[in-house]
C-alpha cells in the first residue's frame, strides 16, 4: 500500500468517525427531547426543537449509509453484497 | 418490538486495558443497580400502566436503558481486550475469568449473577414509579462510587455520561409520578392502585 492510499484511506476514516459523532449529538439531542416531551406535551418550543433535530438525525443518517453503510437494517443498499456486517460492530475500539 | 442501530449511545473507546475497573465497571450490567435491571423494570411495568403518557416515559427510558446496557459492556470488553494472565492474575480477574474467560456475562462486582430479584413490577403505577425514582438515585450513587475508584479519562468520560442520564430519568419520572397523581380521583386521596379495582 502506498503512501497516498494510506492518506486517503485516514481521511475516510476520519470522516465516518466525525459523521458517527455527529449523528451520535444529535440522536442524544432527539431522545433528550422526546423523554421531555413524554411529560410536556403541550410545550410547542420542545415540539419544534424535536422537529428540527429529528429531521437533521434522518439527514445525517441517509448522508452516513451512503457512504459508509447502513446504521440500521432497513439502510442496506447493496444488490450485490450483504453489507450489514461489514463494518466494525459499535463495542469494537476505534482503530 | 425493536430496531438495532450500529452505534453506540455514547462513544467508547478504552485505549488501555485494566481488570481492576473492569471488575466494578461489569456491576452496572448485571448488578443490583445495573442498566440491565433498569430496562427489565421500565419494559415490564409499562404494560398494565392506564395513562399511555406514563407508558411512553417507561418505554422510551426502558428503551435507553438498553443503549446503556451495551455502552457498559463495551466498555469491560474493551478493558479486558489484550490482558496478559500476568495481568489477570495481578488484577484479581482470574475469578471472573475462570468461568467466563474475557466473554460479557451479567453480574454484580461481587460476583453474584444477575437476578431478576434485583428489581418489581407491582402492577400500581405510584408504586412503581416511587422504585423508579429510587432506581435512578441507586445508579447514580453507583456511578459516583464508580468515579472514585477510577483514573482512565477514556472510563471517565462515558461513566460520567451515564451518571447524568440518570439524574434527567429520575426528573422525568418525577413528572410522571406528578401527572399520574394529577389525574386520581378526588375521592382517590390517600393515591390506592389507579391500575386495578379502584374504580
Amino acid at each position: 500500500m502506498n503512501k497516498q492510499m494510506n492518506v486517503q484511506m485516514g481521511t475516510a476514516a476520519n470522516e465516518r468517525r466525525q459523521l458517527l459523532r455527529d449523528i451520535q449529538t444529535v440522536g442524544f439531542v432527539v431522545v433528550e427531547a422526546q423523554l421531555f416531551l413524554d411529560t410536556h406535551p403541550d410545550c410547542a418550543d420542545a415540539l419544534d426543537y424535536f422537529n428540527y433535530y429529528n429531521q437533521l438525525y434522518m439527514q445525517l443518517v441517509a448522508d452516513y449509509e451512503s457512504k459508509f453503510g447502513p446504521l440500521t437494517v432497513n439502510g442496506v443498499q447493496s444488490n450485490s453484497e450483504w453489507t450489514w456486517v461489514n463494518e466494525p460492530w459499535p463495542w469494537e475500539k476505534e482503530a | 418490538m425493536w430496531n438495532y442501530d450500529r452505534k453506540l449511545q455514547y462513544p467508547v473507546n478504552i485505549k488501555k486495558p485494566d481488570a481492576r475497573a473492569a471488575k466494578v465497571i461489569i456491576t452496572q450490567y448485571g448488578g443490583p443497580d445495573g442498566e440491565l435491571a433498569a430496562s427489565l423494570r421500565y419494559l415490564s411495568q409499562r404494560y398494565s400502566v392506564p395513562y399511555r403518557d406514563v407508558a411512553g416515559v417507561l418505554t422510551d427510558i426502558g428503551t435507553e436503558e438498553l443503549a446503556h446496557m451495551e455502552m457498559i459492556s463495551a466498555m469491560v470488553y474493551q478493558l479486558t481486550k489484550g490482558l496478559s494472565i500476568e495481568e489477570i492474575k495481578r488484577e484479581g480477574f482470574d475469578t471472573y475469568f475462570v468461568d467466563h474467560t474475557t466473554g460479557i456475562y451479567p453480574i454484580a462486582a461481587s460476583g453474584a449473577p444477575f437476578t431478576a430479584a434485583y428489581f418489581q413490577s407491582k402492577g400500581d403505577i405510584i408504586t412503581d414509579l416511587h422504585e423508579d425514582m429510587a432506581a435512578e438515585q441507586k445508579a447514580r450513587t453507583t456511578y459516583d462510587n464508580i468515579l472514585m475508584l477510577v483514573d482512565d479519562p477514556d472510563i471517565i468520560d462515558p461513566i460520567r455520561f451515564l451518571r447524568q442520564r440518570e439524574i434527567v430519568h429520575f426528573q422525568r419520572f418525577g413528572e410522571a409520578l406528578e401527572r399520574t397523581k394529577d389525574r386520581l380521583d378526588c375521592k382517590n386521596f390517600y393515591a390506592f392502585n389507579p391500575e386495578f379495582g379502584s374504580k
